[in-house]
C-alpha cells in the first residue's frame, strides 16, 4: 500500500470529509481544509507525489493580518506556515511523498494529523494575540497532551549529537532535553562558539518546550547569523516560506520562517506535536534542518552579507 | 508608531501614560516652573508626593531622533529614611518597581522613551508612579510591625501555561528552562528568573523578576560595588527600563522587581520584560564598572549643598537630588563626591590615570605600529554605540579593534576595558584550510584562527598594569599573525597532526626558506624565569627550555617555554605551551575540546588570548609563539607567566563556562 492508499482507508466512511479528484476536503463554518496529492515532475524517481494540506480561514474568524502580522504569527505556526493572499488567510503544509525512504503508513498518519488539526490550531494561534482573554481561551481550546507519554532515553540526544559530529562534522551539544548544533552557511564555517561572526545557522531541537496551543512535541528552530535589516524581516519571512513550498524535492514543510523576539529576529520554527519521543525522529529532524540550511546556503546566502535575493534561483 | 519629531515621541508617550494613569483614576499634571530642557509633572492622586521628570539625555543631540529619559520619583515620609538607612539600603530584598534613593528620602524608577513599546512602558510606569512609594512604605511599616496583616491573598495572574508560552516564544534561545512556577534564562554566569508569586505582602499576586549576578563579577579593583552605587548608575545611565532595584542575596547581587497582576494585560509584556532583563544581565558587569568608577562608594558631603551648581546642566528641580550628578558627567562635578585627580597624560612619573586607560593603550599601540611596522591606526565609524572601531589603513589584511566608546574615556574613570582585535584573513585562507583539512590553530602564533579561517582574533582586558605588553602583543598580532597563518596554510599540504610544530623541531625541508634568527630568550632569560617562578610549582630548566608544573586541583598543568630559532614565519622567539590534562577539562563527564575552549575564551576568558587552544594526546594545550620583538618589553615575561598560571588555574572554570553556556549542564 502506498501513502494515498493509507489515507483513503483512514478517511473512508467519514461523513465530514468530502473526497474529490486528487484530494479530500473538510469544511466547516470557520474554514476549509484540503488534502491534495500532486504529481511530481518525475525528475526524482523516488518522489512519487507531493501532498499539500492547506487550510483557509473564513474571513472574520481571525483578524485581517497584514504581512507583518503573518510573519509574527508564524513564530507559533504548527502544521505549516501561515500565509495570506487575495482570497483569505490560511496555513499550508507540504509533504514530499517518498516511497522507500519513510514508511507509507507513517507518512499517511502525518498527513491525517495535519488534516485534522491544522485549521483549528491555526485559528487558535491567530486569535491568541488579540487580547489576554483570547490568549487564555485559545490555550484552553484543546485537550492536548502536556506531558510526554514516551520520553527519549537519557543518552538519546547524545547519540544524535555524536552522529552529527562524526558523520557530518557538525559541532553538536546535547543536554537532557535539547540538541543544539550548527550548520555552515558558507564554505569552511564551523562554529559561532569560536567565532561569533562565523556564518553558521544555530539549530535547536528541544523536547522541553511546549507549544502554547498544541502541547508537547518537538520544538525545532533555526537561527541564522547576520539577521536581515529589520525593515526586510517581513519580506524575508514571506519569501522564504513561499520558496520552501515551491521546492519539489525537499523535506516536509511543516514549519515556518517567522519573526521572534518582539519582531526583531528571523527564526525558522517548526513544532511537531507528539507525546511519543523517538531518537530516530530527532535524528531525522536534525538532518532535515541541516539540509534546510544547506538549501539556504546554496540558493540564498551571500558570504559576508547574509540572505540575498540575487542568490535566489527560484 | 510613526513619529515625525521628538515632540511627537514625547507627547505620544505622555498621552499613553495619561491613558494608563486614568485607568487608576489618576492624572499627570505638568508643573509650569521647570527649567529649560526639563519637564516636570506631578501625579496629584498618588497617596505620596510623586513626580515625574522628563529630559533629553546628554547624547540626545547626537542622535537622529532625540532620546529622552523619564524618572519617576516618590518622596517618602519623614522618618522613613532613618529606618531605611539603619537597616539596608537594598531594601532587604523587598521587590517592587523601583529603588530607594541613596539618601533614603525617595524611591525612583527610570526609563528611556522607546517608540517601539510605548503602551507597555507607559503601563509599567503608571503602576510604578502609583505603587512603588506606597509599597516601600508598607514594607517599612511591616518591618516595624511584623504582625501587620498582609495584602489580601490574590493568586498570581500568571500561570505555568503563561511561562510555558514565554518558554516557547523564546525557545530558540540557548539556556532557557522551565520548571513549575518558574522560567529561567541563563546568560553565562548570570541569569534571569521569572517566578510566579501569590503572596507579595503589598501587591498580592504577580511575578517576581530576578536578574542574578555572581558577587565576584561586581568586585572591581578588589572592591565590592555598593548597592546604592549600582542603583544610582542604573537609574541614570542604563538603556533598559529600571523598574526594580539592585540588592544582594545569598548568591551575590540581583536586580529584583515585582510585577503585579495588573501588568499582565500590557501588550507583549512578558517578552518585553524578558528582553529588557536579559539586556540588563548582559550589561551588568559594565554597569558595575561604571558605577564603581563614577561613584566610588560616594557618600554625600557632610553639609548638603543645595545650590544649583550641584545640579546638572539641564537645570534645577525641586527634587533634583535624584538627577545628580547627571549622566556621564565628568569628575569633580558634584561637590562632596570623591574623584581622584587626573594627572596630565604622559606626565613623567605619574601613575596612569585610570580614566585615560584607553587613550594610553591606543597611544602605546600606535607607537608599536608606527615604530616597528610603519603602520598607523585610524578610527572608523562604528554602528555600535558601545564600541569604537579602528583600522590599519593599507594593511595587507583588514583589521578591527573594538574598544569602548569615548564616553567611557572622557571623564568616566574606567578601571579596565575589553579589547578585541579581529584580523580578516584573505579568502585564500579558507580554501587552503579546506584543502589541507587541518586545524590552523595547531600552528603556533598570536591568536585564534576562527571558524573557516575567515579571521583571526585576539582579545584582552586592558588594565593599567598590563597595557604596555598588551599593546605590544596586539600590534604584533595585528600585523604579523595573519601572514604567519597564511604562510602556514600555504605550506601545509595535507599535513599530519602537529606537522607544523614538528617541523619547528625537525627542520623538515620547506618550500620556503625558514627564517633563522637566534631566539632573544637566551639561557639567561630562561634561568630568570626559573628563579622568579619556582614558588608557583615544580620548576625545571632545560638547555633551551623552562618548564613549570602547576598543581590544578589534584591534577598537574604544565607550562613549557622553549626558545626557538626557526619559527617558519617569525624566526626566533619563544614557543609557549600550556598543557591541561583531560581530567581538568572534563565537566560532569563531558570533555570540553580545544575548539570549544577557543570559543568560550572570548566570552568569559579573563586572560589575554594571544594564542589558541589545541587538542593534544591527553587534554588540551594553549599554544602561542612569542616573537623576539616582544622580548624587550618591560615585564613581558613576568606578565606572560602570570597570565599562563591564571589560565591554568582558571581552565576548569572556563570549561565549566562552556558547559553552562552551551552544554545544558
Amino acid at each position: 500500500m502506498e501513502v494515498a492508499d493509507f489515507v483513503a482507508e483512514a478517511l473512508a466512511g467519514r461523513q465530514d470529509i468530502e473526497p474529490f479528484a486528487g484530494g479530500y476536503r473538510h469544511s466547516a463554518d470557520i474554514g476549509t481544509t484540503t488534502l491534495t496529492f500532486h504529481a511530481s515532475s518525475g525528475a526524482d524517481s523516488r518522489l512519487t507525489s507531493i501532498a499539500m494540506v492547506e487550510s483557509r480561514f473564513t474571513p472574520g474568524v481571525v483578524p485581517d493580518f497584514d504581512d507583518d502580522g503573518i510573519a509574527w504569527l508564524n513564530r507559533r505556526a504548527v502544521f505549516g506556515s501561515f500565509f495570506r493572499d487575495a482570497h483569505s488567510t490560511g496555513c499550508r503544509a507540504t509533504y514530499p511523498i517518498d516511497n522507500g525512504f519513510l514508511e507509507p503508513d507513517w507518512q499517511a498518519r502525518r498527513l491525517l494529523n495535519a488534516l485534522s488539526d491544522q485549521r483549528a490550531f491555526g485559528i487558535a494561534i491567530g486569535l491568541m494575540d488579540l487580547s489576554l482573554e483570547h490568549c487564555l481561551a485559545s490555550r484552553k481550546m484543546f485537550r492536548v497532551p502536556r506531558h510526554w507519554a514516551t520520553r527519549l532515553p537519557s543518552e538519546g540526544l547524545e547519540k544524535v549529537a555524536h552522529y552529527l559530529e562524526q558523520q557530518f562534522g557538525l559541532p553538536a551539544t546535547a543536554g537532557p532535553a535539547s540538541l543544539v548544533f550548527e550548520a555552515p552557511l558558507t564554505s569552511g564555517a564551523t562554529t559561532r562558539i569560536v567565532d561569533p561572526e562565523a556564518e553558521t545557522a544555530l539549530i535547536s531541537i528541544r523536547t522541553d518546550v511546549q507549544h502554547p496551543v498544541a502541547g508537547v512535541g518537538y520544538c525545532v528552530t533555526i537561527m541564522p547569523p547576520r539577521q536581515p535589516p529589520s525593515e526586510l524581516l517581513t519580506m524575508w519571512c514571506t519569501k522564504l516560506n513561499t520558496l520552501e513550498h515551491q521546492q519539489e524535492r525537499f523535506w516536509p514543510r511543516l514549519g515556518a520562517w517567522g519573526k521572534r523576539e518582539l519582531g526583531t529576529r528571523l527564526v525558522y520554527g517548526m513544532f511537531w506535536p507528539t507525546d511519543e519521543a523517538d531518537a530516530g525522529e530527532v535524528r531525522m529532524l536534525a538532518l532535515e534542518m541541516a539540509d534546510r540550511v544547506n538549501w539556504i546556503a546554496g540558493d540564498l546566502w551571500l558570504p559576508g552579507v547574509g540572505l540575498h535575493l540575487q542568490r535566489d534561483t527560484a | 508608531m510613526s513619529l515625525s519629531s521628538d515632540t511627537d515621541l514625547v507627547e505620544s508617550f505622555l498621552a499613553e501614560l495619561r491613558r494608563a494613569l486614568s485607568t487608576a483614576s489618576a492624572s499627570l499634571q505638568e508643573v509650569p516652573r521647570a527649567a529649560s530642557g526639563l519637564r516636570r509633572f506631578a501625579v496629584p492622586e498618588a497617596s505620596l508626593e510623586t513626580s515625574l521628570t522628563l529630559f533629553p539625555t546628554p547624547r540626545s543631540s547626537l542622535l537622529p531622533f532625540g532620546e529622552y529619559r523619564v524618572i519617576a520619583s516618590t518622596k517618602l515620609p519623614a522618618g522613613a529614611e532613618e529606618e531605611l538607612l539603619r537597616r539596608d539600603p537594598g531594601l532587604d530584598g523587598f521587590a517592587t518597581l523601583g529603588a530607594i534613593h541613596r539618601h533614603g528620602r525617595s524611591v525612583s524608577s527610570s526609563m528611556l522613551i522607546e517608540p517601539s513599546s510605548p503602551g507597555t512602558l507607559a503601563g509599567i510606569l503608571a503602576t510604578s508612579l502609583l505603587h512603588t512609594g506606597p509599597s516601600v512604605l508598607d514594607h517599612l511599616q511591616r518591618r516595624q510591625e511584623p504582625e501587620a496583616p498582609s495584602a489580601p491573598a490574590s493568586p498570581s495572574a500568571w500561570s505555568d501555561l503563561d511561562l510555558a508560552q514565554l518558554h516557547f516564544d523564546l525557545g530558540h534561545r540557548i539556556g532557557c528552562s522551565l520548571a513549575p512556577g518558574e522560567w529561567r534564562q541563563t546568560l553565562g554566569p548570570m541569569s534571569l528568573s521569572l517566578t510566579i508569586e501569590d503572596h507579595h505582602p503589598y501587591f498580592g499576586g504577580g511575578l517576581l523578576s530576578r536578574v542574578s549576578v555572581p558577587a565576584e563579577l561586581f568586585i572591581v579593583d578588589g572592591v565590592a560595588v555598593p548597592v546604592p552605587d549600582l542603583n544610582t548608575e542604573t537609574m541614570l545611565a542604563t538603556e533598559e527600563p529600571a523598574f526594580g532595584a539592585w540588592t544582594t542575596d545569598a548568591n551575590g547581587y540581583c536586580f529584583l522587581s515585582f510585577l503585579p497582576n495588573s501588568l499582565q494585560q500590557l501588550p507583549e509584556f512578558e517578552e518585553h520584560w524578558a528582553s529588557w532583563s536579559l539586556r540588563r544581565a548582559a550589561g551588568a558587569i559594565r554597569i558595575a564598572q561604571t558605577a564603581h568608577a563614577t561613584w566610588l562608594g560616594a557618600e554625600p558631603a557632610a553639609e548638603e549643598d543645595t545650590s544649583d551648581s550641584r545640579l546638572w546642566h539641564h537645570g534645577h528641580s525641586d527634587s533634583a537630588e535624584e538627577l545628580r550628578p547627571g549622566e556621564r558627567q565628568g569628575p569633580g562635578f558634584v561637590p562632596g563626591f570623591r574623584f581622584p585627580s587626573s594627572p596630565a597624560a604622559g606626565e613623567a612619573g605619574a601613575t596612569f590615570p585610570e580614566g585615560h586607560l584607553v587613550a594610553f593603550f591606543l597611544a602605546e599601540l600606535r607607537f608599536w605600529l608606527q615604530e616597528f611596522f610603519g603602520a598607523s591606526l585610524k578610527e572608523v565609524p562604528s554602528n555600535n554605540p558601545t564600541a569604537r572601531n579602528f583600522a590599519v589603513p593599507n594593511a595587507e589584511h583588514s583589521m578591527t579593534l573594538v574598544v569602548p566608546p569615548p564616553s567611557d574615556m572622557d571623564g568616566i574613570l574606567e578601571t579596565e576595558c575589553h579589547m578585541v582585535a579581529k584580523i580578516m584573513l584573505p579568502a585564500e585562507a579558507g580554501k587552503l584550510l579546506t584543502r589541507s583539512g587541518r586545524d590552523p590553530n595547531q600552528f603556533a602564533t598570536l591568536g585564534i584562527v576562527t571558524a573557516g579561517a575567515v579571521s583571526l582574533a585576539v582579545h584582552g582586558i586592558i588594565r593599567h598594569d598590563n597595557l604596555k605588553p598588551l599593546a605590544a602583543m596586539t600590534a604584533v598580532a595585528m600585523m604579523q599573525a595573519a601572514p604567519s597563518v597564511l604562510e602556514f596554510l600555504r605550506s601545509a599540504q595535507k599535513p599530519t597532526p602537529f606537522t607544523a610544530l614538528r617541523r619547528l623541531f625537525t627542520r623538515q625541508q620547506e618550500a620556503q626558506p625558514t627564517p633563522h634568527s637566534p631566539s632573544a630568550w637566551t639561557s639567561r632569560e630562561l634561568e630568570r624565569l626559573h628563579v622568579d617562578n619556582a614558588r608557583h610549582g615544580s620548576s625545571s630548566l632545560g638547555e633551551r627550555s623552562w618548564t613549570l608544573r602547576l598543581p590544578v586541583g589534584v591534577e598537574v598543568a604544565t607550562l613549557s617555554l622553549t626558545s626557538i630559532d626557526d619559527h617558519p614565519h617569525f624566526g626566533g622567539g619563544l614557543l609557549s605551551q600550556l598543557h591541561l590534562p583531560r581530567a581538568v577539562l572534563t565537566i560532569d563527564g563531558h570533555p570540553v575540546t580545544a575548539m570549544q575552549l577557543n570559543g568560550v575564551e572570548f566570552l568569559t576568558g579573563e586572560e589575554p588570548t594571544f594564542g589558541a587552544w589545541v587538542d593534544d594526546a591527553d587534554g588540551c594545550s594553549f599554544q602561542s609563539f612569542l616573537p623576539n620583538i616582544l622580548q624587550p618589553v618591560t615585564g613581558f615575561d613576568h606578565h606572560w607567566v602570570g597570565w599562563s598560571i591564571k589560565r591554568a588555574t582558571g581552565a576548569e572554570v572556563l570549561a565549566r563556562s562552556y558547559r553552562q553556556i552551551f552544554g545544558g549542564t
